[in-house]
Formats: C-alpha cells, structure tokens, sequence
C-alpha cells in the first residue's frame, strides 16, 4: 500500500485542513497589521508576517510528514520517544542556550530547538498509548501512574523556568484523563484536592508571577507596571467596539500602547480592529475547527488514535482558552500564545504537525479492516 | 458483545458530553466577555483610548516664512520649549521652588508667588534653551511641564526690519508684514487632533485620522536682499553724517512696480524687538506723512503741460526771489528774474511754479494730484498705510495753491511719492506699486493713463536738466548714463508757521530717458547741511549705482569699482556681546568656515549671512549639531552654494 492512497484522500479531514489554513492567513494578516508602527511620516511595518509565512510553510512541510505514516507506528515509540525527550530536557540546564534571561533552547546550529514543544507532542503520544490500554474508568492506582509520567517532563519544563509550556503539558494530559473519565470516588477526591493544592503553588511561585496574579485581580493598583497589560488590552479591545477600527485601524497597538502585541498579545490587535464582529467571527471558527477534532476523536477506529485525537484538542483547547482569557481580562497574564494568530516559529510549525496527526487519524478511521 | 459495544457507545457519548460541556461553557464565557468588553463597555473604553492618545492642549502649525524675491529667507521659525506650571499638580512646593530657581536663575521669591497663583496653567519661562530644557527634563518635577512653541527668527537681524515687522511670544504677528499676512503666515490650530504614541511622541491628523499640514504659508516678497542692504547702509551713512533724526528710502523696478528696497533709519531688529523703542518699529515710509517740499514740483509742472498752461520755453517773471502774493512773501534761494519754465523747475524756484500753479488753478492741480495717487492708499499691504492728506479743492485759497506747487500744505508718504513717480517714469500711465509676489494680490488695479507721453517726456527732459545741467541735483551724476531727478528742501511745520528744521528728499530716475529705476530718499531734520541735493542725493546715487550694476547695466569701467562693497553687515543695534562674540568668530578664520557646532542659532546664522550666505536650516532646537559644509573647509565661491545647518 502506497502511503497515501486515494481512498485516504477521500476520507482525510478536508474541511479541518482548511479551517486551519484559514486560522493561519487571518493571522499572518494580523502580523501584519500588528507590526505596524505609525511614526511622523506615515506607517512602518516589521517583517514578522513575512517571517511568519515561513514558518507557516515549514509547518506544512511538518504537517504532510505527520500524515504520511500510520498513527499506529506512533503506540511502538512512544516510550522511546519519551526518553529522548527526558533526556533532550535533561540537556537544557547543561548544554542549553539562554534567549531572553530564560534557558530554554537548544542550539541545533541551524535553529534553535525548544525541547518543550516536543515534550508536547511526547505527552500527547504517551497519553495517548497509556489511557488507550482498556476503556475502564481510572482508578487511583492508574491515575497516579499516568500523572507521574506526565509531570517528569511538565516538571523539568517548569524548573526552565516555563510555567506556561509546563502548566500546557500537565493541562493536555488533564484533559485526556477526564476523557478517558475517572470512577466516581477519584472524581470527587480530585474535585476537593486540586483546589487545595493550588494555592499551595502559590508559594512556589516567583514574584513577577504573584505580581501578576494580583494586578489581575486589581489592575489598578498598579496601572503603568504588572497591570499595565492587562488595562491596555482590555482598553484595545474595548475601544474596537461592535465593528472595530478596520484594518491597520488600531489605533492602540500602532501607537504602541498595546504591548507585546504581535505575540501574546496579538488577538487584541484583532478585536481592536474587527470589533466584536470580529472576535465572534473568530471565536466560531475556533470552534469549528475544535469541534472538527472532537468529531475525530469520536469517529476514531481505535481507542489510541481517539485518544490522540483528544488530546490535539485540548492542546489548542487550553491554549485558547487561556490566551483569550488573559488578552479578555478574565485569567492572569500567563506567555501562552494563541494558535495560529501569535507568532511564535516553533509554535506554528508543531501546530500544523499537530492537525497532520489529526488529520492522519481522521483519514485512516475506514482502512483498518484492510490492514 | 452487544451489551460491550453498548456501554463503549454509552461511555463514548459521556466522553463527547462532558467534551462538548467543557467546550460550550468556555466559549459561553469567552463570547460573553468579548461582548462586556466591546458591546457594554466599548463606549468608554473608547473614550479611555482617546485619551490616551489624542491630546487636547492648544497646538499650533509652524508660522510661514517671508522670503524675498529670490528665495533669500528674511523670517523663518525655530521651535524652543517653554515652561509651565499647573500649581494644582505640584506635590513639594518649596522643593520645586529650589530646584526651578536654580536651574532657571529666577529668584525664589518670584517662582513662589507665581506658584501659589490660584490659576491652573502658569509660564514660568518661554523659549528655554536646550540646555535649559534638558535639565528640567531630567530633574522631572511633578507639576512642571514643557511645551513646544516656535520662535520667530529673522535670520538678517535689521534688514527690512520695520518692512517684516514682528510676531510676539503667541506667534503672532503684531507689526508690519507679519501683522498684516497673519493670517497667511499663521500655523493652523483649530480642526486637527494631536496623536500621541506611548513614548509620547506626536502626530498631527485631522478628524478623520489623517495627517495634516498645520503650517502656514510663505509670502514671497519682490524685495531684494542685497539692494535692501545697499539702501540701509547708504541712508545710514547720511543720517550719521548729517545728524539727522530718520530716513526713509524706496527703490521701485520701473517694468513691474516692484518695491526692490524699502529702509528706514534708525534701523530696527526685530529679534529683540522688546529692547526697541516703539518709535524705531515705525515703518515711516508707509506711516508718517511729511510735506514734500520741492519733489512735489515735477508734478505741478506735469499738471501745467497737460492743461496747456505751459510749454517748456515759455517764460515766467522769478521777481528776484521774493514775491508778495496777497501779503505773503514767497522766497527763492536764489534769485532769479524771468526764466523759461524748464529752468523753473531746473532750479527749483518757488515763485516760478506758484505762478503756473496759480495760471492752472486749483480745480485742475488737485485733480492731478488725486488722479496720480495723493489723498489714498497706496495699495500695498503694509499696517497703517496712510492716505496722507491733501484737502478738498474747495478749501484751497490762491496761497494754499502757491504753496501747494511747492510741495507745502499737502501731506504724502514716502511710498505715494514713489508711487506717483513710477506714472512719470512709466510716461504717464500710473500702476500700482508691488511688495509682495506671493500671495498675488486679488485686485490689481488697471492701469490708468493720466497724462500723455509727450507731457513725460518733457518732465523727464527738465528734471534731467536737474541733474545734467547745471540744476540742483548734480550730485547724482553717474558717469556712463544720464539721471533724471530733482531735489527737496521742505521746511517742517512747526506751531504756528515754519521754523529751521528741514525734510531733505531726492528723487531720482535712471537711466535719464527710459527710467528703469526709481530711487525716493527722504531725511528728517539734517545738521548742519539741509539741502536735499546735499543730504539725500548721494544716497540716491550710492543705491542707483550700486542697482545697476547689480542688474550689469552699467557700462564696463564702472561694473568693477565701488560695486558689491556693501554685503549684509550686523546692526549697530545688536548688543555689544554678540557683536564681540561675531567679530572674534570671523576675524579668526575668515577664509574657511568657521565651526558653529553647538552655538545657538541666531549666532550661527549671522556668522554665514556676514558672508553672504544664508543657511538652509534642517530638524528642530536652538542649537546647532551639524554643519555642511565642515568648519576649516574654504567658502564656497558660489554665492548660491548651499550651506546646511542641523538643529538639535
């Protein structure tokens, strides 16, 4: 058989695909206008859309490549895939290359590598292979075990430090567990404890972090320093209003008042100029796109690729959720970016690898009987 | 196997519940805070934006520049910051206080009073310095605050001083030409909005968002800087030489009406025009209305040839200098017995044009004088141009129309006088006179013939007798070409009568048969020599020579000699400190450039214009930080070289 035959076509998720692609250009025009400056005579524009575009491709690249072997291959190496990344996080501390004040990459000579992308696909694969073992609800022996597994790499992220990738890992193998489902008495065990535990990590927390927390509970109370963010933001998208400022309208991020606002920030610049039609324009594709993998998920021929599927899903899930949850005022500033629209090069290119997992799932739900 | 697949279908349907629940409550959460946001609160989020970056202080456009008529800059605009205070916004008084007085050399007393002002918005200091301004940058006090404001920079200093004029602190124009294109000149401040980015740099668009051009406009004036500075040097000399109290001079282009030169003495400087006497603001040749004396005869006799009263032979009884006409004495300086016309006015005898005055009768002369421009406005856009005064014909008594033929009991200014002259040298067909080419002036008058070329040409002919001959005016000779002219010895008006102070005036006409040129000197009140022929002709020669030569009509022997002598020179006005300041700079390296790196601008400017360049000026501030071309580097031989300076 060759690796992709017709029939794969056929049944491969067409309409995800183009969902994605769409995600995709409406953020490159975003970068666009987000990198934006309005100086004295007239504008002047970075090139992180043109960067960007070349990620995209890269990501495409990646994509194909996660579409052309059988997911099942990935059941026999996810525990090898597993250590190589434990160790590839091991090397960070020693061999690691240091960007912004955080120690985080890995120079590969031609780019720099961030091993926590790949502990998310690995957490994703490992997930996956582990809840896939029967369809029992989880009983506390197999929970631990399989939160114990995840929190080897979520911890080593976090002690980069990276919250935001290491929180991202622990929050995807949460959301595989709860689709797997828990009996009844963990269930409720877990419903009093993690809120017990959480402000527990509060004292591990550094202080820019505490700091955040509470100018997301006050902004006020410190308006030009941690909640400057969060006041601005809210400012940008408020002032966009129903039909926002049109394109290359806004006038909070080209006056710069919006910060980081081609990365973290960048749905701002969006809401500021396509107004709330926009934002539930953008909302809704969101939503499709998502529900596209839930339909995956359930339509899976095996309980692994199911599981692979969840597990893309809440991987762009959390990241949405908490990115426009932060940019809307309604969560603390946390540096996760929102798919598709922050730019961020690794970041594109292990989302679209991620949608050509999904896709592959989606494409070889009919081809079992055969093989 | 059925029951299996039915609770795995049973579980995966849970799986998708608890999915699609999770799914549906954030998105619920996320669409309904989007909608708070945007829907509910974007009215005043909106209003939070804006005012963040759109400022609502008073701003106002750059003000135009005056240009003369070969793009020389005569006015131009640098921008200074100046200081203030909102008293409200002012946490630590006496530290304030402390800091502000010694930055700014003000007392701590003053800055105490002005801060405890029950006012929100207080000047402190105007137009600071850069080095100033820094400073109170960094020592960043709350409630003190710097703005941008332009100052107004005449980059010649006295030349044409009191032609431009001044605007004040507010950028506004309070005399002269900047008073009276205000209006033009004016930067613009209303129907535009100031963006500010975070950093706090500014925008200026208008309210739809664009950006806009709030600067005023230029005028361009027909003055020409160097034939300007000729005529300012050439009266200044007179009125030291001869004492005199002031002196006004025109210099009009024959073919256009265009003013080349307009000077009055004292010279004024209106970079600091505060340290002035209101007196030296005056423009005299549009303001002050002075009886003429004999300059007026020319137009007596023009009047009298037209009527046919006259002809140039015809023969007049001088009565030896001294008539009695119904008890009053009309006196000649000389005396003179019968006399053909042409030599009345060739030696100026008062009795001779009383009597053709008397002959052409009143009707007729103050007809003439109306139609040629006495008794209005000359047209020009200068601020309190006067009408001057010559009274109703019906007022005149024959003693009023004996001394009328002199030049006695009509009142002119200096810029009618000219104005009247240009009909003569233009062979009887009057145009207006012209000051400024752009803006082009909306009604052009039409010209007019008011009497025939062949009355022209036989005033021309006399008054180059004036000149040529053996007349009063032979001081004016100019070897090469023929002047036409004539003199005026006015004595002023006193209480009562007439007393010992004399108007000395001169108008000459070059060359002799076509005029191309028109020079007007008028000098107040001379010592111990009064005599217009003595007082005011050697400047009407000084600047005619200089003109032609300028313009290469004069014949080659004369081209080289005394010629382009006189550049731009720095005010005798200026203050003792800057001319010290200057003399050293240039008197060091006057063959290359010198170094004006890091001088205020007024400083640098005067440096290059003593030399006969005047600087382009490139960016913002009152000092200089770049120079083109490089100090020690030889002066460009091209008097157009361009010379650059850059402002902080």
């Amino acid at each position: 058989m060759s690796p992709i035959d017709r029939r794969l076509l056929i049944h491969m998720n067409w309409f995800l695909l183009g969902l994605a692609g769409l995600l995709f250009f409406v953020g490159v025009m975003n970068l666009y206008s987000a990198s934006g400056f309005r100086m004295e005579d007239g504008m002047s524009v970075n090139s992180f859309y043109q960067k960007q575009l070349i990620w995209g491709l890269m990501g495409f690249g990646g994509m194909i490549t996660f579409m052309l072997f059988d997911y099942r291959h990935l059941k026999t190496i996810a525990w090898p895939l597993f250590i190589v990344t434990v160790l590839l996080l091991m090397a960070v501390p020693f061999a690691g290359k240091t960007i912004y004040g955080a120690r985080r990459w890995l120079d590969l000579g031609f780019f720099n590598f961030q091993p926590s992308e790949l502990a998310k696909i690995t957490i994703l694969i490992i997930g996956a292979r582990i809840l896939s073992q029967d369809s029992e609800p989880l009983r506390f022996s197999k929970l631990a075990y399989v939160v114990g597994v995840g929190l080897v790499p979520a911890g080593m992220v976090i002690l980069q430090p990276d919250l935001g990738s290491g929180l991202n890992i622990l929050l995807i193998l949460g959301g595989m567990i709860l689709y797997r489902g828990l009996t009844s008495t963990v269930f409720k065990t877990m419903a009093v404890a993690i809120p017990c535990i959480i402000p527990i990590g509060w004292l591990f927390m550094h202080d820019y972090q505490k700091r955040r927390v509470v100018s997301f509970m006050d902004p006020a109370s410190d308006p030009l320093g941690a909640g400057y963010h969060i006041i601005q933001s809210e400012i940008a998208i408020g002032s966009g209003r129903v039909w926002g400022k049109g394109f290359l309208g806004g006038t909070q991020s080209q006056l710069r008042f919006l910060p980081e606002k081609h990365t973290d920030f960048a749905i701002a610049v969006f809401g500021e100029e396509w107004g709330f039609v926009g934002a539930m324009s953008l909302l809704s594709l969101f939503c499709v796109f998502l529900y596209q993998m839930v339909v995956t998920a359930r339509d899976a021929k095996d309980l692994f690729g199911s599981y692979l599927a969840a597990g893309v899903f809440f991987y762009f899930f959390w990241q949405i959720l908490i990115n426009m949850g932060m940019v809307l005022g309604l969560m603390p500033v946390v540096g996760i970016p929102l798919p598709f629209i922050s730019y961020g090069g690794s970041a594109t290119v292990v989302n679209f690898c991620l949608v050509g997992l999904v896709l592959n799932v989606s494409m070889r739900r009919y081809v079992f009987k055969q093989g | 196997m059925a029951k299996r697949k039915k609770e795995s279908l049973k579980s995966s349907r849970n799986k998708l519940l608890f999915v699609m629940v999770l799914f549906a409550l954030v998105w619920t959460a996320l669409l309904g805070r989007a909608a708070w946001l945007q829907l509910y609160k974007g009215a005043d989020l909106s209003r939070l934006a804006l005012r963040q970056h759109l400022a609502a202080e008073l701003e106002r456009g750059e003000r135009g520049n005056i240009f003369d008529r070969n793009g020389n800059m005569l006015a131009t605009s640098v921008d200074a910051s100046s200081l203030y205070i909102r008293p409200v916004k002012v946490t630590d008084v006496s530290g304030t206080v402390a800091k502000l007085s010694k930055i700014l050399g003000i007392s701590k007393a003053k800055l105490r009073k002005k801060l405890s002002r029950k006012s929100n918005f207080i000047w402190i200091k105007r137009q600071l310095d850069d080095r100033t301004a820094r400073k109170i940058k960094k020592a960043d006090l709350p409630g003190v605050y710097l703005t941008t404001e332009f100052v107004r920079l005449y980059p010649n200093n006295h030349l044409a001083g009191q032609l431009l004029g001044f605007a004040g602190i507010d950028g506004k124009g309070l005399e002269g030409l900047e008073k009276e294109f205000n209006g033009r000149l004016a930067g613009r401040k209303a129907q535009f909005v100031v963006q500010r980015d975070a950093s706090g740099r500014r925008l200026y668009l208008d309210e739809l968002g664009r950006e806009m051009d709030i600067r005023g406009k230029d005028v361009h004036l027909t003055i020409d800087s160097h034939l300007q500075s000729v005529t300012e040097n050439a009266l200044v000399d007179s009125i030291k030489k001869y004492n005199a109290k002031w002196g006004t001079a025109v210099v009009v282009e024959v073919a256009t009406g265009d003013i080349l030169a307009l000077a009055n003495c004292p010279r004024f400087n209106p970079n600091i025009f505060r340290t002035s006497s209101p007196k030296t603001w005056r423009n005299r040749a549009a303001i002050d209305v002075v009886e003429p004396g004999s300059t007026m005869k020319p137009f007596l006799i023009a009047a009298a040839l037209k009527h046919g009263v006259i002809t140039p032979e015809k023969l007049i009884d001088c009565e030896g200098g001294r008539w009695n006409l119904n008890g009053k004495y009309i006196k000649d300086t000389h005396k003179y017995g019968w006399l053909p016309a042409h030599k009345v006015l060739r030696y100026s005898s008062n009795i001779g044009v009383a009597k053709i005055g008397l002959e052409l009768g009143v009707q007729n002369y103050h007809k003439f004088l109306t139609d040629i421009g006495f008794g209005s406005k000359t047209g020009l856009p200068l601020p309190g141009d006067r009408v001057g005064s010559i009274r109703p014909a019906a007022q005149w008594n024959e003693i009023d129309l004996a001394a009328g033929a002199f030049g006695q009991g009509v009142g002119v200014t200096a810029l009618q006088m000219a104005k009247a002259y240009l009909c003569i040298a233009n062979k009887g067909v009057a145009k207006p006179l012209r000051l400024v080419q752009l803006p082009r002036s909306e009604e052009d008058e039409a010209p007019k013939r008011i009497f025939s070329t062949e009355v022209a040409e036989k005033v021309l002919s006399m008054m180059r007798e004036v000149v040529q001959e053996d007349g009063t005016g032979t001081r004016v000779r100019i070897s090469g070409t023929t002047v036409a002219g004539k003199t005026g010895t006015a004595q002023k008006a006193e209480k009562g009568g007439y007393g010992n102070q004399y108007m000395a005036s001169f108008i000459g006409m070059v060359p002799g048969y076509n005029p191309e040129y028109i020079v007007f000197v008028m000098v107040d009140s001379p010592q111990p020599n009064h005599y217009g022929g003595v007082v005011a002709a050697p400047v009407v020669k000084t600047v005619m020579t200089e003109t032609l030569a300028y313009y290469g009509k004069l014949p080659e022997k004369q081209n080289s000699a005394p010629v382009m002598s006189a550049s731009l020179t720095p005010s005798s006005e200026m203050p003792k400190k800057a001319v010290r300041a200057n003399s050293a700079q240039t008197s060091v390296s006057s063959e290359t450039v010198p170094n004006v790196k890091g001088m205020p601008i007024r400083r640098a400017v005067e440096i290059m214009v003593k030399r006969g360049f005047v600087p382009k000026l490139k960016g913002q501030g009152m000092t200089i930080i770049k120079q083109v071309p490089e100090a020690g580097e030889k002066w460009p031989e091209d008097e157009n070289a361009e010379i650059v300076l850059w402002l902080s």
